[in-house]
């Protein structure tokens, strides 16, 4: 990555912004915040383009939108539960979008974190089982049985809180 | 709901990229970090600090010990004959001179054997 230049590297923000908006967004579950989320990774990975293999980019990237997107989150909550609601509206929910109901957020929101990234890196991401794990740092075969964990846990959520259980 | 649409995907809002390009400009002409000028600020104190301590605990010339300041120049200690065979030079000779009932003595060198080993005789 060592001769990246400006252009390229918005090239591939424009190739990679969607695949990570969802990912992120589905922690977040804000649209500003998301795309900021999704900004700031790319500006951090720039920072360190030089030192960044190009096998590993795509992995990196995903890695650090995930992480910043649960420092975002916890940030929030904090705000929450210190009830300072001025600071970025946080404690406010109506911006949030209503492109998914509450429970189909808090179902989300309740999976083990571990648990989460693996489905988010499956569905969203558009990445291979060995770039998944290369990213999460865990191993092949975990990214399936995480998966299916996963999608368990989030259709028995649902199911209690009477999504159309029916349709999965 | 299926899993369909939990996982479709939603296009994030529009301007992103353009925003970012801006964001990038931003980043090369950006000062240092707050943290990093509190940093730098930092160091250059406990520079200063360091350098006055140096200057304020180095010794003068008023504290010498007076037995250290007569202390006769390190060039004299190293001539001293003392010294030759610890340094191994090699002594040059002096004139004997042999001191009875505070009188000079006469002294007569014997001949030896061993050049290592002088003996005198004192008349």
């Amino acid at each position: 990555m060592t001769s990246v230049d400006k252009a390229q590297w918005i090239d591939v923000y424009r190739r990679l912004e969607k695949p990570l908006y969802n990912v992120v967004y589905r922690v977040i579950w804000d649209s500003a915040e998301s795309q900021d989320v999704v900004q700031e990774t790319f500006l951090r990975c720039w920072r360190r383009k030089d030192d960044i293999r190009a096998d590993g980019f795509k992995a990196l990237l995903f890695r650090t939108a995930l992480n910043l997107a649960s420092n975002r989150r916890r940030r929030t909550r904090v705000w929450r539960i210190v009830g300072v609601e001025a600071l970025d509206d946080v404690a406010d929910e109506s911006h949030l979008t209503d492109v998914f109901s509450k429970p189909v957020r808090e179902a989300f929101d309740n999976l083990p974190a571990m648990l989460r990234d693996v489905l988010l890196l499956t569905e969203l991401a558009g990445m291979t089982y060995p770039e998944i794990a290369a990213a999460l740092g865990i191993a092949e075969g975990t990214v399936g049985s995480r998966r299916t964990r996963a999608l368990a846990l989030l259709r028995e959520r649902l199911d209690v809180q009477g999504v159309a259980s029916h349709e999965y | 709901m299926n899993t369909e649409e939990l996982f479709k995907q939603l296009e994030p809002p529009p301007g992103g990229a353009e925003r970012f390009a801006q964001r990038l400009d931003e980043i090369a002409a950006e000062r240092p970090s707050p943290r990093a000028r509190v940093l730098a600020a930092a160091a250059a104190v406990a520079a200063v600090a360091l350098v006055t301590a140096v200057l304020l605990l180095r010794p003068t010339s008023d504290d010498t010990p007076p037995s250290v300041a007569d202390t006769p120049p390190a060039v004299d200690i190293y001539n001293a004959p003392e010294l030759d065979r610890l340094l191994g030079r090699t002594s040059q000779p002096t004139e004997l001179m042999v001191m009875v009932n505070m009188e000079t003595a006469h002294v007569t060198e014997i001949e030896t054997t061993n050049e290592k080993v002088r003996i005198y005789q004192i008349n």
